[in-house]
């Protein structure tokens, strides 16, 4: 009772402060109060006013992201900003991305040449970086380029980037002279510091050069991600809050970060198969087509072991960009920009096709592969099949009579084929396919000796057979028979399916042709040139798909230069429509392809000089 | 050629086995059932 009539009492008293509060009443009124109150804010408002004070002066010190008017973007002469800035952007991004990759690989392949003795791999090495030597300077020159272009077309926008970077902006500025001093090292002095110790030093210098790229394309990534999900600034004005590690480490920074390393890597990988083929295809020397047969197939290696984790690190950095947006992401998949995706999915699939075929065609360098030829139309028909879910749209694009006809935008049959569940299941069996593919081709010219070659073989197969089962039965299962949460979440399994099978083929076989017999030398140079338009095609694709799926990431924050932060208001700031984009890419890739051919024609009057010697 | 598919069976049912028990585990880290329960 007692306890009631105590809830009671304070309930009412709860009730009436209430009231007196809503009503505007305050303690101070009370004359007791009152003084005591006066003495709290006489020390309070000290405190507040020496707070105020800091914060103005804050304030003062950071101002926010400017607002702007069409008349705040200069117009020189007839140039479009926009296109300029967008073309000379991807130059160095595509530029960029060869020559922080190509050094990645030459250090692998020189510690590979330096673990085996084999002098082949420290020739190969040497020959990567001098392609990419030339194009260090065409980056360098696009960097240049770019920053002009920004601050002459760009400059409210350049100015508060800069005052948010400043010091990350001064770093980059210093790391790229450490970087052109270690490059310049490292290739000049590759024959200087051979032998012993001296490879030694010279593979140091090749790590740090390494480090020193990667540290660069991080922080320079980290001015692309705010600009997509600001951080550490205040969000209604934009001014900075004055930690410029929260601006740099904003959240999609670390999913960029990843993709590009691996997408850079498949780059590099295909631009220097590229060049092998080249070379490849305007060699007469039968040693010289060997070279750049077995230049050409590593670099394609290369290029497989970036392309298989990229479709994995892409769906990330989506999946993140929806968690930061919704809005965002359905602009980004499910809006203005979702029919590039459908572009893509052709594009990557023509990559899948371009590995396999290259593969396919290879096996013929040993007498070996006819023992597998006969898998290769199944596994042609299967990836074909994938290919064709995984670009398979969502909702069509249709006249009137069509959609009439068709009784709405879906079609009946293939338009389930059009959600993600599907398209992961179908990339998924592409990439194991894809290893089979390779599997098959590293074991074409080996004959295992130990006794349970057969047995090891079965447990290969049926891992293969177990995954794509479990694969499809997710992706059916989750994708059309659960929710949204379970349909994400099977995802999940459905690439650990993908990497088990990598990993235990990879050891397996390991096991099981250590110590196997060759069937004969492999015959490098034995292979149609017909091959090595697949490794033209592999670098085509790859450029034409990063210049598009670049304008796709930049072009989500909308009439935003930084998402919410700071509106775009030049005359350029709507979103063209998909042809006109596509119109631009493609122009900036024909210019790029153009730039590589001459790159590519300096290292070889550079050879003929030098054999000239 | 017969130890062939006959390992090869036993290593499809061990397969299946190990997947779907992987599966469980992965959706379980993420909160959910194998089974989807509305």
């Amino acid at each position: 009772m007692s306890f009631f009539s105590g809830f009671k009492r304070l309930t009412c008293l709860t009730l009436l402060l209430s009231v007196l509060f809503a009503g505007g009443f305050s303690f101070t009124s009370i004359p007791v109060f009152a003084k005591i109150a006066n003495a709290e804010e006489a020390v309070k408002s000290e405190g507040t006013t020496t707070e105020a004070v800091k914060e103005g002066e804050k304030k003062a010190e950071y101002p926010p992201a400017p607002k702007l008017t069409a008349a705040d973007y200069p117009q020189i002469g007839g140039f479009n900003p926009r296109v300029l800035v967008w073309i000379v952007a991807q130059l160095h991004l595509w530029f960029a991305a060869f020559v922080l990759a190509v050094p990645i690989f030459v250090l692998i392949i020189e510690a590979i040449g330096m673990a085996t003795k084999d002098q082949r791999y420290d020739d190969m090495a040497y020959e990567f970086i001098k392609v990419s030597m030339a194009a260090y300077s065409i980056t360098a020159i696009m960097g240049g380029l770019l920053t002009f272009t920004l601050l002459v077309f760009y400059p409210d926008l350049f100015k508060y980037m800069s005052s948010l970077f400043s010091r990350s902006m001064l770093a980059y500025a210093f790391l790229f002279f450490a970087e052109s001093a270690s490059l310049y090292v490292y290739y000049y002095g590759w024959h200087w510091l051979e032998g012993g110790f001296r490879k030694w030093v010279h593979l140091t210098i090749g790590l740090v050069l390494n480090f020193v790229g990667t540290v660069l394309m991080l922080l320079a990534n980290a001015w692309v991600t705010f600009s997509m999900s600001p951080n550490g600034v205040d969000p209604a004005t934009g001014a900075f809050l004055g930690s410029e590690w929260d601006v740099i480490h904003n959240f999609l920074w670390n999913p960029l970060n990843l993709h590009r390393v691996i997408a850079n890597i498949a780059y590099g990988g295909s631009i220097i198969g590229a060049y092998a083929a080249y070379k490849f295809l305007s060699s007469s020397l039968k040693e010289e087509k060997a070279h750049y047969d077995w230049m050409g197939y590593t670099a394609n290696v290369i290029a497989v072991a970036g392309l298989l984790p990229l479709p994995f690190a892409g769906y990330w950095l989506t999946a993140e960009i929806y968690a930061y947006s919704q809005q965002m992401g359905i602009t980004l998949m499910g809006g203005a920009f979702a029919w590039l995706f459908i572009m893509q999915a052709v594009l990557i699939g023509a990559l899948f096709l371009s590995v396999n075929y290259y593969l396919w065609c290879g096996m013929g360098r040993s007498e070996g592969s006819i023992r597998y030829t006969k898998y290769i139309k199944w596994i042609a028909a299967a990836i074909v099949g994938c290919f064709l879910v995984w670009f398979t749209p969502h909702t069509l694009v249709l006249t009137n009579q069509e959609l009439k006809a068709l009784g709405g935008p879906y079609h009946k049959y293939l338009g389930p084929l059009g959600i993600m569940p599907a398209k992961n299941t179908a990339v998924n069996i592409m990439i194991i396919l894809t290893f089979l593919s390779f599997t098959l081709y590293r074991r074409a010219n080996k004959i295992a000796t130990v006794s349970w070659a057969a047995a090891g073989s079965a447990v290969q197969a049926a891992i293969f057979a177990g995954a794509i089962g479990n694969i499809i039965w997710l992706g059916v299962y989750h994708g059309y028979f659960t929710n949204t949460a379970y349909k994400v979440a099977a995802s999940i399994p459905q690439v650990l399916s993908t990497l088990v099978v990598i990993v235990a083929t990879l050891i397996i076989d390991s096991m099981m042709f250590k110590g196997a017999k060759d069937v004969g030398p492999l015959q490098w140079g034995k292979i149609p040139d017909r091959s090595q338009y697949a490794l033209f095609t592999l670098a085509v694709s790859f450029t034409w798909l990063m210049g598009l799926m670049g304008y796709v990431r930049s072009g989500i924050r909308q009439h935003w230069h930084v998402n919410s932060i700071m509106r775009d208001n030049s005359l350029q700031a709507y979103t063209p429509t998909i042809g006109y984009a596509a119109q631009i890419v493609t122009t900036a890739a024909v210019i790029f392809m153009a730039i590589v051919i001459f790159v590519f024609w300096l290292s070889n009057i550079s050879a003929k000089k030098s054999a000239a010697h | 050629m017969k130890s062939f598919y006959g390992t090869f069976a036993v290593a499809l049912v061990v397969s299946v086995v190990f997947f779907l028990l992987f599966d469980a585990g992965l959706m379980k880290l993420q909160g959910l059932s194998l089974i989807y329960h509305k």
